[in-house]
């Protein structure tokens, strides 16, 4: 009756099995350093699971496989499921957490408590769990218990750095949170009501009976509507932003990375896995849901940028323009067609790769300008930290569309997907577009001018001859010569002592952390086309 | 209406619950009874789950002094797993949320959400 | 509001606010100004909010109540709808009750082993699910620990101050009527605990509900005999050791079983003579595994939120 497994089909589950225990041994360990060598070791075997899974999957011919959580089938047992959009999204989270871990490596161990790092390693490795499992399962409910479990972690994450300012953000963050995770049980339970199941796909056949026979139409509308508002309310889709810039703006940046990266990131492709595999998106646009989430799209797109601009700290601007992003995201799924959905999962990615390394970078700009967080005090800190600065200048580009990195193809590919649809939402959508290009231009172009503008007075000649003679990697240079600044310094301005000018030490796991997110950025912005095919297919067979 | 009312009345009970669950989430100031209001909104779901699975005349789910089902006894056991889960859920999210709230208290020595943020914004500015 | 505290209240006013969450009751008897050693308690700090800020958040909450109340008002209304359109309640033939529902009932027992059905369904059927609701009881507490456990770094005057005003209370006060019924009841508690613990299966009861006893009865034994007691046989080491070990456990185990019944593997968990104790596989160590986490778990929010410590 079934037919047996390729032995690789196991990994999925091994995924989330090996992430849950490497998240419950770690009150064991009490080493915070050992913990993070632990924690990148299983993100590792992680992401090389998901390649083996993906290619695989590729040689069988882009199927589908579902895979029995125990001994009962269907209807009866959980399940997992996963395709190639699963295990290409599964590849490029465990990357993305990696890599944001690794570039705010030194502001973990600077601002998470000696005795409790660990503890950020065990909310670190569950939140990966949660992640993978929202991305694999195949069960409302089970997707219900780890959206909780992701809301945990992720608020853990976010008061890790102990200040009055992180916990107020986090008790924001927490309480809209639950109101979200509410209305979406509130939605399971009443399509449990109604249908008597709780599993994906018996769902789908049951909700096509009730579809044709017209049966409780108005409840699955009530449902499908409290679905998308609990998952827009979690992935602070525009009038539910008002946690989102707090949170993300006081964690340290890590944790920033990941929030606005990843965690955002996974409750959408459960609303995706359960748009396709649950209501089917014919459904989605009869019942007019679809053109619900077009508007809330587009209007977060143009107000998160707007409120970007009027942010002057640094990471809460990156945090506001994590709003629009998501607006992107949603109006993507609001277009309705395949195409749509297409830009929406390659925007879910391209905006995973840039984010982080936006809050990565920023990070370390500073740190480089002795923190402040003033974006007009960043003047200069690029030269001093020039990795960061290019890392900034790179993703803000790709965040404004320019060709040849990460952001471009989306833009394109929303652009493809509004001249699909009716002369109403392609002029809807390319207006949007056009307004949020440019205002996302008018706040990242700024930043970038400033932080690649030398301080001014005779520090400017310095800051050159400084970004000519050394490179990123030049410690010892850099030392003497910030050391000699700082001579100057206190004896030039006494008054501005809170500057600490000695040159920021640039640590290895920042550089490579760097290194790859530019490379991929640069990759998904050159090399989309087989992304796009993978993404293809595997829309085709969710 | 009165068919309506003897028909659904845990739902009615359950959906009004969660309505003023969903108020006191979203309008007291006080953090405490945000966290009551988010109890009472998860309570009405687990009402509303409950009164899904209820079937008239029928027993709980429990084989006593036998090991043989009978068919049209037992009602349906789904429900109540469900709402056991939530619960666990529930108690977790609470206990953090409380947490939280303590420590707010321990530093600013008020309950009120919109004072704290103005204490915390007058702390980073400083 | 700052002016109305001033003056002298009745006691029921004092009452009402207090109800109303704007003020905290003040116990009078748990503060002393030095600790044991000399040292001074540190003052209160002022609240250094002024009235322009507080004036605006006034008006805009008044905005902001009106805006909700009609939301809500609007929320329940189109809920209350959509209720009346649902299947009726405590009808046979509604969508619920369908298959699924009807196996789990027919065939739990003779695949599960356990006459519990509910018990056989969440650890067997959906056993996934409550894995990753273990997982979220953990969660909750580790995070629990990261904000509240304190170390060296974080201390806070005040709070030792109530700590040791507490013990000495605890220790000048013999409590004989409060030590005395602890003493007779908590054995009884925790054998009622695991009582229910390892009848999960075959009645009423499981981890989760035994689990919370013994951690009642935990809790109550530290507040009749005092956390010193506790803590010789009850740290923190041993703490994380019971609420660790047996999730690792539990996950183990039903690795084991997801991997057999996902490759149809010959599993040589049985569901054994249903209506024993040893019977129904692996439910029965799997919730004395929940009970011991539900038990760490629940009095670990008790002594964390206290003491700030385990």
């Amino acid at each position: 009756m079934h037919e047996a497994h390729n032995f690789i089909y196991n990994f999925p589950f091994f995924c989330i099995i090996l992430t849950m225990v490497g998240g419950v041994v770690m009150p064991f360990i009490r080493n915070g350093w050992i913990a993070q060598k632990i924690n990148m070791g299983i993100i590792a075997a992680v992401g090389g699971m998901n390649v083996a899974v993906l290619c695989q999957l590729m040689v069988d011919g882009g199927k589908t496989v579902t895979y029995m959580m125990g001994h009962f089938p269907a209807p009866f047992g959980n399940e997992i499921r996963f395709g190639p959009m699963e295990a290409i999204m599964a590849l490029c989270f465990c990357l993305v957490m990696g890599m944001s871990i690794l570039g705010g490596l030194k502001d973990i161990y600077h601002d998470v408590r000696k005795g409790k790092q660990n503890l950020y390693f065990l909310m670190i490795n569950l939140l990966l769990c949660s992640l993978l499992a929202l991305i694999y399962t195949n069960d409302m409910f089970t997707g219900y218990v780890f959206i909780e479990i992701n809301t945990i972690a992720a608020c853990a994450i976010v008061m890790s750095k102990d200040s009055g300012e992180t916990i107020v953000a986090t008790i924001r963050y927490l309480i809209m949170s639950l109101l979200g995770s509410g209305l979406f049980l509130m939605g399971i339970s009443m399509l449990y009501g109604i249908t008597g199941h709780l599993l994906m796909v018996p769902l789908k056949d049951s909700i096509g009976d009730l579809v044709t026979s017209g049966q409780y139409a108005i409840p699955l509308t009530v449902i499908i509507g409290l679905i998308s508002l609990g998952v827009a309310i979690k992935s602070a889709l525009y009038p539910f932003h008002s946690w989102l810039p707090g949170a993300h703006g006081s964690a340290t940046t890590s944790s920033s990375a990941i929030l606005s990266g990843l965690v955002l990131k996974g409750y959408i492709i459960l609303l995706i896995k359960v748009i396709y595999r649950v209501v089917t998106p014919e459904v989605m646009a009869e019942l007019q849901i679809t053109n619900v989430l077009l508007v809330f799209g587009v209007v977060g797109m143009i107000m998160g940028s707007v409120r970007a601009l009027k942010e002057r700290h640094i990471k809460r601007m990156i945090a506001y323009s994590s709003v629009a992003q998501i607006g992107y995201i949603f109006m993507g799924i609001g277009l309705g067609s395949t195409v749509g959905i297409m830009a929406a999962c390659f925007h879910i990615l391209s905006h995973a790769f840039t984010k982080p390394m936006l809050f990565c970078s920023a990070g370390a700009l500073v740190d480089a300008s002795g923190h402040n967080y003033d974006f007009k005090k960043l003047r200069g800190s690029a030269l001093k930290n020039p990795l960061a600065g290019i890392a900034f200048t790179v993703g803000g580009l790709s965040m404004i569309g320019i060709p040849l990195m990460a952001g471009f193809p989306s833009k394109l590919y929303f652009s493809t997907g509004a001249i699909q649809g009716d002369w109403f939402r392609l002029g809807v959508v390319l207006t949007a577009l056009a307004i949020s290009t440019v205002l996302n231009a008018l706040y990242y172009l700024p930043a970038i001018i400033n932080m690649w503008t030398p301080k001014k007075s005779q520090e400017a000649s310095h800051g050159h001859d400084h970004g000519d003679a050394h490179g990123a990697h030049d410690a010892h240079g850099g030392d003497a010569h910030g050391h000699a600044e700082e001579l100057a310094n206190v004896e030039d301005h006494e008054d501005e002592h809170e500057e600490v000018h000695e040159k920021p030490r640039i640590t290895v796991s920042f550089v490579v952390s760097m290194v790859i997110f530019l490379a991929s950025n640069f990759a998904l912005g050159i090399f989309y086309q087989p992304l796009m095919n993978i993404i293809e297919q595997g829309i085709s067979v969710l | 209406m009165g068919n309506f009312i003897m028909n659904h009345y845990y739902e009615i009970t359950a959906v009004i619950l969660f309505g003023i669950g969903f108020i006191s989430l979203l309008l007291h100031s006080n953090l405490i009874k945000k966290i009551v209001g988010l109890n009472i909104m998860d309570t009405a779901i687990y009402l509303f789950l409950a009164s899904r699975g209820f079937i008239h005349g029928r027993v709980a789910p429990l084989l006593i002094g036998t090991t043989v089902p009978e068919d049209g006894v037992y009602i349906n056991p789904i429900p109540a797993g469900l709402v056991l889960t939530g619960i666990v859920v529930s108690v977790s999210v609470t206990a953090f949320s409380l947490a939280l709230t303590q420590r707010l208290y321990k530093k600013y020595h008020t309950l009120n959400l919109d004072e704290i943020l103005l204490l915390a914004k007058k702390e980073v500015s400083k | 509001m700052n002016n109305s505290t001033n003056r002298p209240q009745k006691p029921w006013e004092k009452f009402a606010r207090w109800v109303n969450g704007d003020s905290t009751p003040e116990d009078s008897v748990l503060r002393r100004d030095e600790f044991p050693d000399g040292r001074k308690r540190v003052a209160q700090p002022e609240k250094m909010i002024d009235g322009t800020a507080v004036g605006r958040i006034r008006r805009f909450r008044k905005f902001y109540l009106a805006a909700s109340v009609v939301i809500c008002c609007l929320f329940i209304a189109l809920m209350l709808y959509t209720v009346s359109e649902m299947p009726p309640y405590g009808a046979v033939d509604v969508p619920t009750n369908n298959e699924v529902a009807e196996k789990y009932i027919m065939d739990g027992v003779t695949e599960t082993g356990a006459t519990n059905i509910v018990a056989g369904m969440i650890l067997d059927y959906r056993a996934f699910d409550t894995l990753g609701e273990s997982t979220v009881l953990f969660i909750a507490i580790m995070s629990v620990v990261l904000l509240l456990r304190k170390d060296k770094e974080y201390v806070n005057d005040e709070e030792d101050l109530r700590i040791l005003e507490e013990q000495r209370i605890q220790e000048q006060k013999p409590n004989v009527a409060l030590k005395t019924v602890a003493f007779i009841m908590i054995p009884f508690i925790f054998l009622f605990g695991i009582y229910v613990i390892l009848n999960g299966h075959i009645s009423p009861g499981g981890g989760f509900s035994g689990g919370a006893i013994l951690g009642a009865g935990l809790i109550l034994y530290a507040n009749s005999f005092g956390f010193t007691k506790l803590r010789k046989f009850f740290n923190f080491k041993v703490f994380t050791a019971f609420t660790s070990g047996p999730l690792l456990v539990y996950a183990g185990l039903k690795t084991y079983s997801f991997f057999t019944g996902a490759n149809h593997l010959y599993s040589i968990i049985g569901p054994g003579t249903p209506g024993m104790i040893l019977s129904a596989g692996i439910i029965l160590p799997l919730n004395i595994c929940v009970g011991m986490i539900v038990a760490c778990t629940m009095f670990g929010f008790y002594a964390l939120f206290s003491k700030g410590e385990i």
